[in-house]
């Protein structure tokens, strides 16, 4: 390993991106670019007011009362009342309301003689969350209407309203949403989503510059100055971009985390030096894999495409262990993985080191699996650069 | 002369299936992509959640409890904790997604009517285990204060006809339309799937023009279009347009019944509005393709203005959530609109009037796109309108 050689290919490596507007814009204008739009898209974490439609057909006082206890929760707002279900059909059709509220008649008649009365809610389930947040207000509702009915049936027993309020309730369930309190989208998809920005942009970016040196016939001349030596080349020509997401690293956890609200319960230091290798094991992927590329446009193209299955695969949506044996074992030899379950545990959780230990050692695996895929690759076409030299000498 | 524009058109598709990088994106791209996508929800929902629970009471009433966790079709208990383990810790230790703790004296503080409070600690760093948690644990443990609440009412003396209007005054008949079974692989996948579809489109379409230029193909295509650009442009459109409705028939006729993926809507509506969603996404990448001689630029500008698609499509997120710049840039992806459209007729079988006002969007994006296209026509007239003698070459 010569020192003085990586340093000129890493400044050769930094002219050619500096020179190049494609990657230039990948490396430095679209991380910062999507930080600020994608990151500010969850900035309110969580959706409040969904809009919802009603159908009140007893028009008593006790159905605008439960209508106005439900349009006086957070997540929902009364925004059409309508005489019948046809003409409420046309708002959901319309996805002007995601809900519909549907009172029958008698509706008064019958809480006022204690019988069960049955109310529809009709939810566009075409968006869950939305789906979910409309119905778990609705029920919530209707759970105090089943409290202060319960109470009010003890006092009517002549018992004291204080022992008819315990007597109503007997047992309620505390929950506790943990490391994300209040539930949200924004905390749970956020800090995946801030390290999926920096992933993909360095593997487009850096596949680019793998696949322009190829386009341009320059990889026999880039072997030739890293003298031959993998340690040489493979230093020089991914030490810039080690460099720059190491910085994209600090500002994501040093500036976006406190701008978001995103938490960081762990070490920091351990944080640093497990994303540096994160990087490092992406960098030997995307060399290995962008090896292939003989163009520039080809590389950029795959590589765009890779996003969405690359994060979902890593089960950040989704329960890993319901996907297919054969997913996950592909999703175990990205390192998005391990690094997500580690940044998971690090930032939001706070969990002792001894917790994160499987996900480090995956990660450093994965790391020699990269470095040793990239030595093969470079030993191959280090072997046919200098055999089709040869022929040609020939 | 008339008909330049099938010549191109054949031309057009034969330049597609040689070109590697089309084959790339036509081919392997959704093959690979929308059966990884599908796989991994092809499970459609969560079952079978794993919980952990410490029983500090261990009576009758702490055990029916449990047998209830055990009943929830959501709910798996497969760790009993002891006074040794520690909370935090067991979620990552034994890998559960929710914790319930069953107080000490539970079962004779209910006896004595002092109310009891089970907690339960839910891993709220996957929000689709916490949302589940949340329903499943309100669940059982309402139908169990309710249980004890009618042991308590019955002797009191009641109509037994007035119990459950007593118990629960209000119920709440909840009808699901759209994606009733909450099966993810419907949620999901369709909406993954077509905003890929837009991203392979754009992205082929970018490089229409400026990739005969970088060939130097480009005095061919302008002879056999004898000159007339709109021969060119129409030519090319209805190449791209067999592609993209290839991928749109893959979609629907192979993907989805492979996942068991319904469309309760029209087809005739859904093909419609595909039709001029492909043409919206051909046309904007045509634009854009002769605006930008540099197939690289061009290319980089369809990436970044594509890839953010599906999370400012409100389809995960709602739109009203986001803050105004962002609800601003959702408004500007044809996507957006395109995918309002595709949920109404696919999802909830809406008349087609009801996608008009989508419709009515996706045009005002062709309006733009064709805006585009001229511009680019104004700005590189020099390399497009070429001297009648290359014209005839």
């Amino acid at each position: 390993m010569n020192l003085k050689i990586i340093w000129i290919l890493l400044k050769k490596e930094a002219t050619q991106v500096y020179n190049d507007h494609s990657i230039l814009l990948a490396l430095l204008a679209a991380p910062l670019l999507y930080f600020a739009l994608m990151g500010s898209t969850y900035f309110n974490k969580d959706e409040e007011k969904v809009s919802v439609g009603i159908v009140d057909l007893d028009q008593s006082q006790s159905s605008k009362a439960f209508l106005n206890k439900i349009n006086a929760t957070q997540k929902i707002k009364i925004i059409q009342a309508c005489n019948n279900l046809a003409e409420a059909k046309h708002g959901f059709n319309s996805f002007d309301v995601q809900a519909l509220v549907h009172i029958p008649k008698g509706f008064e008649k019958k809480l006022k003689a204690h019988e069960s009365t049955p109310i529809a809610l009709i939810l566009n389930n075409s968006k869950f969350l939305s789906s979910n947040d409309v119905n778990k207000a609705v029920n919530l509702v209707a759970m105090e209407y089943a409290e202060k009915s319960r109470e009010t049936f003890f006092e009517s027993k002549g018992i004291n309203p204080s022992l008819a309020v315990k007597k109503a309730q007997p047992i309620t369930a505390q929950i506790n949403a943990v490391y994300n309190p209040t539930n949200n989208y924004g905390n749970f998809l956020l800090p995946a989503l801030l390290i999926l920005i920096l992933h993909q942009t360095l593997l487009i970016g850096f596949s680019e510059s793998v696949a322009l040196d190829r386009e341009k016939n320059q990889v026999a001349l880039r072997f030739k100055e890293s003298e031959y030596n993998f340690l040489n080349y493979i230093l020089g020509k991914t030490g810039f971009y080690i460099l720059l997401y190491s910085a994209y690293m600090l500002l994501t956890f040093l500036v976006a985390y406190p701008i978001f609200d995103l938490p960081i319960n762990g070490s920091l230091f351990s944080l640093i030096i497990v994303s540096i290798l994160f990087f490092i094991a992406a960098i030997f992927y995307g060399w290995f894999v962008s090896s292939f590329f003989k163009s520039q446009a080809r590389a950029m193209e795959i590589m765009a495409f890779t996003s969405y299955p690359v994060f979902l695969i890593t089960g950040i949506t989704w329960s890993f262990k319901e996907m297919p044996w054969v997913l996950q074992f592909i999703s175990n030899l990205i390192p998005l993985k391990p690094y997500f379950e580690f940044l998971k545990k690090q930032t939001i959780m706070g969990v002792d080191n001894y917790l994160y230990r499987t996900e480090i050692i995956q990660l450093l695996i994965l790391l020699l699996i990269g470095y040793v895929a990239a030595l093969l690759r470079f030993k191959y076409l280090q072997k046919r650069e200098l055999k089709s030299k040869l022929t040609q000498v020939i | 002369m008339t008909w330049a524009f099938y010549h191109i058109f054949k031309r057009e598709l034969l330049r597609l299936s040689k070109q590697k990088s089309a084959r790339n994106l036509f081919l392997i791209i959704p093959v690979v992509v929308f059966f990884i996508l599908g796989s991994i929800y092809y499970k459609g929902a969560i079952r079978d959640l794993s919980i952990a629970v410490y029983d500090n009471d261990n009576s009758t009433l702490s055990r029916t409890y449990i047998r209830y966790l055990e009943a929830s079709p959501n709910l798996k208990i497969t760790y009993y904790m002891s006074s040794k383990d520690d909370i935090e810790n067991v979620f990552v230790k034994n890998e559960v997604q929710g914790i319930f703790y069953i107080p000490k004296d539970f079962h004779k503080d209910v006896l004595k009517n002092v109310p009891v409070q089970i907690k339960i600690y839910t891993n709220s760093t996957n929000i689709v285990f916490g949302n589940l948690l949340y329903k499943s644990a309100s669940q059982v443990t309402q139908l169990l204060s309710a249980a004890v609440v009618v042991k308590n009412i019955a002797p009191l003396g009641i109509n037994p006809n007035k119990i459950l209007g007593t118990v629960m005054p209000i119920d709440i008949n909840t009808k699901v339309l759209g994606n009733p079974e909450y099966n993810y692989v419907y949620y999901l996948l369709p909406g993954l799937a077509t905003v890929l579809i837009q991203m392979i489109l754009f992205f082929t379409a970018s490089r229409a023009f400026n990739n005969e230029w970088k060939l130097n193909t480009y005095t061919n295509l302008y002879a056999m279009a004898n000159g007339n650009i709109w021969s060119m442009i129409l030519g090319k459109y209805l190449a791209y347009m067999v592609f993209g409705l290839s991928l749109c028939g893959f979609l629907l006729a192979i993907v989805f019944p492979v996942f068991g993926i319904p469309i309760y809507g029209n087809i005739g509506s859904l093909f419609v509005l595909l039709l001029l969603f492909l043409t919206v996404n051909i046309a904007l990448g045509f634009g854009i393709s002769l605006l930008l001689k540099d197939e690289i630029i061009a290319l980089d500008v369809a990436i970044f203005y594509n890839s953010p698609a599906f999370v400012f499509s409100g389809f995960t997120f709602p739109i009203w959530a986001m803050p105004w710049f962002n609800s601003l840039y959702a408004q500007v992806i044809p996507y957006t609109h395109f995918l309002t459209g595709f949920l109404k007729i696919y999802q909830l079988n809406t008349p087609f009037k009801f996608i008009l006002p989508e419709i009515q969007k996706l045009f005002i994006f062709l309006a733009i796109a064709v805006f585009i296209i001229i511009l680019g026509l104004i700005v590189n007239r020099k390399h497009i309108f070429l001297p009648p003698k290359l014209s005839t070459l």
